[in-house]
């Protein structure tokens, strides 16, 4: 076969396993599958089948790496490496929240201690009896309190803003999470469309579900480093 | 004197953003600033809804929200002859060059790429209202 038929062959049967695989008929896929030599005993299935249990490995591992000091995650049955990212992006928001309440209630507190001062100071203008001494004493006082507040202020606004960062982390994470459960359901599919033994399938598929049970609590960790002798 | 500073502080302002974290972030700067007439939006469809409401004299919106993104926002806003001069300011995560391009294209009025600071909304609120307040 000269090498131009032998591209026009692969072409047509490229082109019947796309429409074998828009019509969803199982018989029709795997003849063009066979037609174009990947057989569900092939290499390539066996080299799918090994990516699709790496990958999820990989995801249990990152499971158990997860905080398992925290008490969210310790009181909560998280099923799997998504909904552990999820309960990080929830509580990072939460802990952004409650630094954004606390920057907000301080500052209140600035204000007022600014405005306090303030009062003060109109009040000390407006008494000529008081001695030299002691006015100069105060208004030294007063431009260093003023000084303090103000870097107070700006402190605290920086740390307002740095919260922002929650945002950026959370849409990170978020598109981690789709690409990974994209890239795990794409490779079960591609192994049910290789696969024509409905176990196989069924056991990989079930990879997906699993969960590795509950997070482990401070305590238990330190017991497991006692063990292990740290 | 600063454009900033010759602002009516009471000018209402409209918020958009799909994470109230970032609203509350926005809405701070802003006081900051001495702005206390704040609005906010949970999204660009929301927003549109209040801004034919009511009259804003300015937008800060974030670009990826769902229902209406900002850039739908924006070209809206632009698109419609009551709106179209409302100062427009997009705070996102969208660094690409072509994001930039986009949002230019629209008539976006200035571009902040998270994560922000307050100087940086303050620059960037200056460079916008320079040249309308003089």
């Amino acid at each position: 076969m000269s090498d131009l038929s032998e591209k026009n062959t692969t072409e047509k049967a490229v082109q019947d396993l796309l429409d074998a695989l828009g019509s969803g008929d199982q018989k029709r896929i795997h003849k063009a599958l066979e037609a174009l030599g990947l057989e569900a005993n092939s290499g390539l299935y066996h080299r799918v089948g090994e990516m699709a249990r790496s990958l999820h490995d990989s995801l249990k591992d990152f499971q158990k790496s997860l905080s398992p000091g925290s008490v969210t995650m310790h009181s909560t049955n998280l099923p799997d490496a998504t909904s552990k990212l999820e309960a990080v992006i929830d509580m990072t928001f939460q802990a952004a929240e409650t630094v954004l309440s606390m920057s907000e209630q301080e500052d209140e507190s600035l204000k007022k201690a600014e405005r306090a001062l303030e009062n003060i100071k109109t009040k000390m203008d407006g008494e000529p009896t008081i001695p030299k001494k002691l006015r100069d004493a105060f208004n030294s006082f007063y431009t260093e309190e003023k000084r303090c507040l103000e870097h107070c202020k700006d402190c605290n606004q920086k740390i307002l803003i740095s919260q922002n960062f929650q945002d950026l982390s959370g849409q990170s994470i978020k598109k981690v999470i789709k690409l990974v459960t994209e890239l795990e359901e794409n490779l079960i599919n591609l192994l049910k469309l290789f696969g024509d033994e409905e176990t196989q399938v069924t056991e990989l598929s079930s990879l997906t579900e699993e969960t590795s049970g509950d997070a482990l609590g401070q305590d238990d960790a330190d017991q497991i480093l006692k063990n292990l002798g740290f | 004197m600063s454009a900033l500073s010759k602002l009516n502080k009471e000018m209402p302002i409209l918020i958009v953003d799909d994470f109230s974290t970032m609203r509350r972030i926005v809405k701070n700067c802003l006081k900051q600033l001495g702005f206390s007439n704040l609005h906010e939006a949970a999204d660009g469809q929301l927003a549109w809804e209040k801004i034919q409401e009511q009259e804003f004299a300015f937008i800060v919106s974030d670009w990826n929200m769902p229902n209406k993104m900002g850039i739908d926002l924006l070209r809206d806003v632009r698109g419609d002859a009551r709106f179209k001069e409302i100062p427009f300011l997009m705070v996102t995560a969208e660094a690409q060059k072509e994001n930039i391009l986009e949002a230019a294209k629209a008539g976006v009025s200035n571009y902040i790429i998270k994560p922000f600071t307050a100087d940086l909304l303050s620059e960037k609120m200056e460079a916008i209202f320079k040249n309308r307040v003089q």
